[in-house]
């Protein structure tokens, strides 16, 4: 029996959890649909989370700045109103307890951790708010419904998000071959592409460096990706009050009319919008295929999922499943499974994230508050804000990390004093908080029982431990940190 | 104030650490440590706010409602802000200087991308992955201790740093973490980390109020006050993003150059002595229009000014090779101009501070461009 398989593709398994006759049928059975939502609390349409984000964004800029510009402390007062009022503090809390319930409490762990991996993969950065307002709906509007698609489908509807577009500037791009380029360069104004995009287009998101792609492919990638974009609306139009906080759409007018050239093979558009707008999903269609890709982002899911530095035996199975499958991904994702099954002797360092939803699943720690609404009005409590104080103390809010290329899944990252010290301190910090109380010997035995293969080990080392710290013990031993 | 406003990090000299060192060079190093400290002042701090250009009342008349009165003036053309009184302090002691009209090598406007390249020390958003201290600190040969959570990305370089932050959390029992000792002796990397944990001096397992700006000036002043203790701090205070309500010496940007000085404050009071071999240096994304907009604030501009402190400064002075902010001599009409490239001035500072060769550190960390050499300008020798 592989039991730690439970915790390396899942978050492990609750005492109240039913232990799995056959571990690998229960991992590819949750791949296999979208499951349905086990949280029963508020929730909001990405649509409702882009006008919340509107108003906070149109009232400051055109409301609140031009009404308090004599006085910097009613101007902060007003602001911290308007946070309420649009829940600026609120909905980052709500949608990382949305996105751990599933986790904890949800009948599909394993797509949760695919849609983990998936989030961090196509990560937005910090960057204007967007952790409170976008990242969230992002998740679940854009990622979980192609998840059980092509990655192609998966790459093309992250690239067009508004998420993507906005996090990382594409609507600051214009094609040097567009008619709007030729409109400003008569008017004396410049025209440039923005690369952002399209560069983490292949750096992060599909063919990796090792594609050996120069600054001319970048380029040719950014024309391609012109005219997508979020277009503010102007000020005399109806929406105007919407800011950049627009949906996406693809406006030809920016577009590059190319022809391009990317990683070697030449694209040439034919003439109308549908050419135009079609371009993008031809070069995706290729890069997805691309040989760099596939070892790319099947070293990440093993990396993830298996072992630190997969080897290729490790990786060529889900290799061969994304070329078979020719992307597939529920494919790929059950060979991933299928791997992790196979070599769940081999250990892996969880991420901050992931280790504390297995303590919270496997200790059966109260963690939820018992209801998440909000009157909009007033700071959100200390209770319902404890999930991303948490998140924060142990160094990873999923929705904030600090650079594009997402949250870190190499040990060395994780492994530094303070952070380590971060994982024993809230341990700790809960125990003083009474929350291990029906933590008894018999409770333990049933942990270990349904998720570790070496329970006479973890009980020969949690002997000499105090009762009140054994799950601290547990938690923190090196069979919890790597799995 | 809130500790998430602001942070430090500490970078430590790796002659303890590595033993790789002949003695010799371990001791003459100690001798001539330096410090460096790099705030950084995120949201675009505006240069013509803290150290106005007095000449010909241009500035007042383009900024009729925030232009700031009741300044110090250092010289016919430049004056200071007036809630920088602990920096006019040091300028009068020949410990100060203004580099103005400067700016790292990026004209987009955008925060995310400035700082990004502020901290990266790059030409494109993004690129590089890692800092240009980060970058420093590798080619000098040191190890680094980050007091922060997560590391900024202007300290992080190709090897591994240690880091602190200040927490209200607590180990376990003693018993409980003798156990772990053990328990992690196959497995060197925790084991290596948990015994830096446990072996920590008493300033970092005594939790300061983590919430004071000036507590943690103040650990950081007896960290780089000790011989083998770290030489390299990084602060952050946000918030100078100023589009309304920048107002006058009370106003919001004078606000937060008011902590900026309070910060110069503590360091130069717990460094006593050090503060001779410290150098303190700013380092924002980008300056601000010049014209004042209809909310009484200001717009991301591009040329700004860097505020330095401390004794390896050659003596007060504002460097600068001045643009003029007339209509004409404005970039795109609209911002005070960057006449220098503001890597020199870092490269410079690293160059001085890490006893390095300048070329050496300008090929290796900023090896776009060949930068100036500014030590025998600003600083001591």
């Amino acid at each position: 029996m592989n039991k730690s398989f439970f915790r390396k593709v899942g978050f492990g398994l609750s005492v109240n959890d039913k232990v799995p006759g056959n571990p690998l049928d229960w991992a590819i059975d949750q791949i296999s649909i979208i499951p349905d939502l086990n949280w029963k609390g508020p929730i909001y349409s990405l649509k409702e989370m882009m006008n919340y984000h509107a108003e906070y964004n149109y009232t400051d800029r055109r409301v609140l700045r031009q009404s308090f510009k004599n006085s910097r402390k009613e101007y902060k007062r007003a602001k911290k109103l308007l946070k309420y009022k649009t829940g600026h503090y609120y909905f980052e809390p709500l949608w990382m307890s949305i996105r751990q319930n599933e986790a904890i409490n949800g009948n599909s762990p394993v797509f949760h951790r695919f849609l983990h991996f998936w989030g961090n993969h196509f990560a937005i950065q910090k960057k204007n708010s967007m952790y409170s307002y976008d990242v969230g709906p992002y998740h679940r509007e854009v990622i979980t419904p192609s998840m059980l698609k092509n990655i192609e489908d998966l790459v093309y509807n992250v690239t067009i998000s508004w998420a993507m577009i906005h996090n990382l500037d594409n609507s600051k791009s214009i094609g040097p071959n567009s008619p709007r380029a030729f409109k400003n360069m008569d008017r004396g104004k410049s025209a440039n592409l923005n690369e952002n995009h399209g560069r983490e287009l292949l750096e992060l998101h599909t063919v990796s460096p090792s594609a050996g792609y120069d600054q001319e492919d970048v380029i040719n990638m950014s024309k391609v990706m012109s005219g997508w974009m979020h277009r503010i609306p102007k000020m005399s139009s109806k929406i105007h009050k919407k800011e950049e906080n627009v949906p996406v759409s693809f406006i030809e007018e920016y577009h590059d009319s190319g022809p391009f050239k990317i990683l070697g093979k030449k694209y040439i558009e034919s003439f109308g919008t549908k050419a135009a707008k079609s371009m993008l999903r031809k070069v995706i269609k290729d890069l997805v295929r691309h040989p760099s890709c596939i070892e790319f982002i099947s070293h990440k899911l093993c990396n993830h999922f298996v072992t630190q530095n997969p080897s290729s035996e490790i990786v060529n199975p889900v290799i061969n499943a994304w070329k078979k499958s020719e992307g597939d991904l529920k494919s790929i994702h059950t060979e991933v499974i299928k791997q992790a099954y196979k070599y769940s002797s081999l250990r892996k360092f969880q991420q901050p994230e992931t280790w504390f939803i297995q303590f919270i699943k496997m200790g059966g720690i109260k963690y939820f508050p018992n209801n998440f609404d909000y009157d909009f009005k007033t700071m959100i409590s200390r209770e319902k804000d404890q999930i991303r104080r948490i998140c924060r103390n142990l160094g990873q809010l999923p929705f904030r990390p600090l650079q594009p290329n997402g949250w870190s899944d190499y040990e060395e990252d994780w492994l530094s004093p303070e952070l380590l010290f971060r994982r024993i301190g809230v341990l700790n910090k809960i125990k003083d908080k009474g929350r291990y109380k029906h933590i008894d010997h018999e409770y333990l035995n049933e942990i270990l029982k349904r998720n570790f293969d070496n329970s006479k080990e973890i009980i020969s080392f949690l002997k000499n431990i105090g009762n009140d710290e054994k799950l601290i013990a547990l938690f923190s031993s090196k069979w919890m940190l790597k799995t | 104030m809130k500790l998430n406003r602001r942070q430090f990090t500490l970078g430590s000299t790796s002659l303890l650490l590595s033993g790789l060192l002949p003695l010799k060079v371990k001791s003459s190093t100690i001798d001539n440590k330096k410090n460096l400290v790099v705030i950084m002042l995120r949201g675009a701090m505006d240069g013509l706010t803290a150290v106005p250009y007095i000449h010909e009342n241009t500035l007042e008349k383009v900024r009729p409602d925030i232009f700031v009165k009741k300044l110090f003036k250092l010289n016919s053309d430049f004056s200071l802000h007036p809630k920088l009184s602990g920096f006019h302090n040091l300028w009068k002691k020949d410990q100060a200087t203004i580099i103005h009209a400067t700016n790292i090598p990026y004209t987009g406007r955008s925060h995310f991308d400035g700082q990004n390249l502020m901290e990266s020390g790059g030409i494109i958003p993004y690129k590089t992955k890692t800092g240009w201290l980060g970058k420093g600190i590798d080619v000098a040969g040191l190890d680094g201790l980050s007091m922060s959570l997560p590391m900024p990305l202007l300290l992080r370089g190709e090897r591994n740093q240690d880091n602190f932050y200040p927490s209200k959390f607590s180990m376990p029992s003693r018993n409980l973490i003798d156990i772990l000792k053990n328990h992690y002796a196959d497995e060197p990397l925790l084991k290596k980390s948990f015994d830096k944990l446990t072996s920590r001096p008493l300033s970092m397992t005594s939790a300061p109020n983590s919430k004071n700006i000036k507590t943690l000036a103040r650990i950081a002043g007896a960290e780089l006050k000790k011989e083998y203790g770290p030489r390299v701090a990084v602060f952050e205070i946000f918030g100078f993003d100023t589009h309304a309500a920048q107002g006058g010496a009370d106003g919001e940007h004078g606000q937060k150059l008011k902590i900026l000085d309070e910060t110069f404050g503590v360091l130069k009071k717990q460094l006593g002595k050090t503060f001779d071999n410290t150098l303190i240096l700013t380092l924002t994304e980008f300056g601000r229009t010049i014209v004042q907009n209809s909310g009484y604030g200001t717009e991301h501009g591009y040329g700004t000014a860097v505020l330095l402190g401390g004794g390896l400064l050659k003596k007060s002075q504002v460097f600068t090779d001045w643009p003029g902010i007339k209509k004409k001599e404005l970039f795109e009409g609209r911002d005070l101009n960057s006449t220098l490239d503001a890597r020199s001035i870092y490269c410079s500072a690293m160059s001085t501070c890490f006893n390095t060769d300048f070329k050496l550190m300008n090929k290796h960390v900023f090896p776009d461009k060949t930068l100036i050499n500014l030590s025998n300008k600003i600083f001591k020798s």
